[in-house]
């Protein structure tokens, strides 16, 4: 395969239906990740090696607080809104997504318990008595829980490279080896990695904006500049390392894509260094630090299907789409995911009715 | 439809479907815990908001704090979990599953999403909420993760009974399948015995409760163990429901099953019978030791349900559609001919210093046909299942596997396979000496494996009618 110039919108259109519906999800699902890799990263850099005193102003930090409190519930989010795009992958790429995972086999089955202990420590970095003990056990607490989403990631990043590598299936299963390794990974991780940060710092905003916090805006605003300048270096390394994903990048297939991307991180810088400059956080800028994620992650998703369609071992897939979207129930989904998106809402009006309404 | 090969792992002494049955079974127990719990919980809420069990709302909090811990973390890593465990053991069947339920799965997901949002909302702002919010969030909670099993129930029960899916392939018709309801309900009784018993757990670890607060809550608690009641006409219906060879599994045709089945009813009677007479009729007080006791008891009736649920499957892993080997049974034809490793890119791992080819073959054949249910010499052993056997005897047994053991299916292979693995058994059984004899096959022999073959045809066994026409056949 010579041209790399497919485009997403060009290929049949059960493949684009359930492409677009992967996508969505797919970036609703990053949103809650970047909370929690970037904002472990960020309770575990701010405490680290130290132990507070009672009167410490970061004990009272909205930002830390904020992060602190809602770790367990943005990881519950996460999970949950993981299962969506999971499904789809699974719709969509069946075949290479499934060998990926036996080829990896118990190196990718240990994202589960790895998982399961990262989550219990969002709990202990959120209990109260954590921040009378002495700095080394909330130092191991955090470094313990980063190692576990930062495996949990590059895992997936692992996982993806080798279901795209299909000419080294075969080698790595005579081998026995359950890991995967190639130039693209480490750039891969690192700009994901890096946009962790913007994504943390958008949903974080929308927090603090809702609960009318008080804090020092540039404080937050520079950890996702300096993610999102992170991103653009690690963008362009991450371009540099494959000839695929170069060529690729420079097909018309991924401009549309490529276009979103660098709209979205300037629609972010823009409002980030308002941020920075001391602007108070208003509704317009939290929401135009929101879109400027979502339209990044959104870009960046898009482009990372992209180099997959162009995959030689794609085409045969047409098929399995075209019959899935002959199934039945996308009705009956419809009409329950309306149905419980007003319970959700409800259940948020119950909640903030009752807030208002306790001393 | 052409054979989709996957890459096969070793799992060493420990059977495939014990390691999906453990993980299974733990899911099953914590998500059905978390589905009674709401149920549970909603009932607390109204005595407390009555006044009439004052200590419902302490007790309450602390009951939702053990379904958040437990269930909302460890319950959704497991419930992740059970794709990959699937994808691990049977590709081609959760790919299957996915194909034709994804939108059920996507419905059930919306669920999850309510379920999370409704339970974090009761979690974090309860104490502040009126009992009238209170409760809004609990029914809401309730029926989320109930209709999360009601979706997930049809898709399980669709491998065991896919009824006319078969033939319309309509996704309803094999949701709706025979055994959807029996299941249902019978899941719905477990889930509340189980957060009944839990409760009673956290009960006596609540501190500042005193012992007549406890007592009080242990008997409110005790009142959702009387639906057990119903769970021996449940469980009958749902017998009825499976299809008659499944049934004579469970019912003696297999040991093992059976020994399940009984280690399932022996559980849930003991709880049974402690809670109607102990609980409910004297009204005993029940201790943090008799409660976990009880707790256990329950996992072991859960256990021993689900693998028979899982067992009654046998031959298939969706019935009619897919052998629990992952081969269709329409291919079975095509693979006596043209063999299952010849072409298969994962039959084979490097150079695994077998003494001749043929020996090297029948660890393909045992990979790709046997390893999903079997092992070499581990849990369920093909060593000893088949080691002590002699070479004609092995030959034969293979060749009618589906009529050998009526839950297995045909053997999907050439003569010339056959002879490889009933080789390659022997040579295991005896200790995988260096040297090998067997390493051509004879045209006689291989004639008299095709016989075999062919007598035993390429459709399941099991049914009267075959079984009778194998027997007339000289």
């Amino acid at each position: 395969m010579t041209y790399y110039n497919q485009s997403l919108l060009g290929l049949p259109g059960p493949t684009v239906f359930y492409t677009a519906l992967y996508l969505l999800a797919l970036v609703v699902h990053w949103w809650f990740v970047s909370y929690i890799l970037a904002g472990t990263v960020y309770l575990t850099a701010t405490t680290f090696g130290r132990r507070l005193a009672p009167e410490d102003p970061r004990l009272t930090d909205p930002i830390r607080e904020t992060l602190r409190d809602w770790m367990p519930f943005a990881l519950s989010a996460a999970i949950t809104a993981g299962v969506a795009p999971l499904l789809f992958l699974q719709v969509l790429y069946k075949r290479p997504f499934y060998t990926a995972n036996l080829l990896l086999f118990h190196r990718w089955m240990a994202i589960l318990p790895v998982l399961i202990v990262g989550f219990y420590l969002t709990y202990l970095l959120k209990a109260r008595r954590a921040d009378r003990w002495r700095s080394w056990p909330t130092s191991v607490i955090g470094l313990a829980a980063c190692a576990c989403f930062g495996f949990t990631g590059y895992s997936w990043s692992e996982n993806h490279l080798l279901s795209l590598d299909a000419g080294r299936w075969q080698q790595i299963y005579a081998s026995g080896m359950a890991w995967h390794r190639g130039p693209v990974i480490l750039p891969r991780v690192a700009l994901w990695f890096s946009l962790a940060w913007p994504g943390m710092a958008s949903l974080l905003a929308l927090q603090l904006f809702v609960m009318k916090a008080e804090f020092t805006p540039h404080r937050l605003a520079r950890w996702p500049l300096a993610g999102l300048a992170a991103a653009v270096v690690a963008s362009v390394w991450y371009i540099i390392a494959d000839r695929i994903v170069r060529t690729v990048a420079m097909g018309s297939g991924a401009s549309p894509w490529l276009f979103m991307f660098l709209l979205g991180v300037a629609v972010q810088i823009g409002a980030w260094i308002r941020l920075y400059k001391g602007h108070s956080l208003t509704k317009s800028l939290a929401a135009w630090a929101a879109a400027g994620f979502l339209l990044t992650a959104l870009g960046i998703a898009g482009f990372r299907e992209t180099i997959r369609v162009n995959g030689s071992h794609f085409r045969v897939l047409f098929d399995d789409h075209a019959q899935a979207a002959r199934v039945g129930g996308f009705c009956v989904f419809l009409a329950f995911a309306g149905l419980n998106a007003v319970l959700i809402a409800l259940c948020a009006c119950v909640v903030r009715r009752g807030r208002n309404a306790s001393p | 439809m052409s054979f989709p090969e996957y890459p096969i792992n070793d799992y060493g002494p420990l059977m495939k479907g014990i390691v999906i049955g453990a993980l299974g079974i733990f899911h099953v127990f914590i998500a059905q815990f978390a589905i009674g719990g709401g149920m549970l919980m909603c009932y607390f809420q109204w005595l407390a908001a009555r006044g009439r069990c004052p200590p419902a709302r302490r007790f309450l909090d602390g009951y939702f704090k053990v379904i958040v811990l437990v269930s909302f973390v460890v319950g959704a890593l497991t419930g992740v979990g059970m794709w990959f465990t699937a994808i691990q053991i049977s590709p081609r069947t959760i790919g299957m599953m996915v194909n034709e339920f994804h939108w059920v799965w996507a419905t059930e997901w919306t669920f999850f999403c309510l379920e999370i949002v409704s339970g974090y909302a009761f979690y974090r702002c309860a104490a502040r909420l009126t009992d009238v919010a209170r409760m809004f969030l609990l029914v809401v909670y309730s029926l989320a993760a109930w209709f999360s099993l009601f979706w997930i129930n049809g898709i399980l029960s669709w491998q065991l009974t896919p009824g006319r899916w078969v033939e319309t392939r309509d996704v309803w018709a094999g949701f709706f399948n025979p055994s959807f309801f029996p299941s249902l309900l019978y899941r719905t009784v477990t889930s509340i015995t189980i957060a009944s018993l839990a409760a009673c757990v956290v009960i006596n670890f609540t501190s500042g409760l005193g012992r007549e607060e406890r007592s009080t809550l242990v008997h409110r608690a005790a009142h959702f163990l009387a639906p057990m009641v119903f769970m021996p006409a449940l469980g009958v219906w749902f017998l009825w429901s499976m299809p008659e060879d499944s049934r004579s599994w469970i019912l003696g045709g297999s040991p093992a099953l059976t020994l399940f089945l009984g280690l399932a009813i022996g559980a849930s009677l003991l709880i049974g019978l402690y809670a109607m007479f102990g609980l409910l009729y004297q009204r005993l007080y029940i201790n943090g030791a008799t409660a976990a006791l009880l707790v256990s008891l329950a996992l072991v009736a859960s256990a021993g349900g689900e693998f028979v649920r899982e067992g009654a499957r046998k031959p298939y892993s969706i019935r009619e559609v897919l052998y629990s080997n992952s081969i269709a049974p329409q291919e079975v034809e095509r693979m006596r001919l043209s063999g299952c490793t010849l072409n298969n890119a994962y039959a084979f791992r490097g150079d695994e210093g077998f003494p001749n080819p043929l020996l090297r073959t029948g660890s393909g054949v045992f990979r790709v046909l046997c390893s999903v249910c079997h092992t070499i010499d581990g849990i369920n052993g093909l060593v000893h299942l088949a080691g002590p056997w002699s070479i004609d005897q092995r030959r034969m047994n293979i060749a009618k596997l589906q009529h050998t053991k009526t839950f297995m299916p045909p053997f999907a292979g050439s003569a010339w396979e056959v002879e490889a693995v009933a080789q390659w058994i022997g040579w295991n059984a005896a200790g995988r000496p260096e040297t090998w004899p067997a390493s051509a096959v004879d045209n006689e022999t291989l004639h008299q494996i095709k016989q075999w073959l062919d007598e035993a045809g390429t459709m399941p066994g099991g049914t009267r009618s075959k079984l009778e026409n194998l027997s007339s056949s000289p």
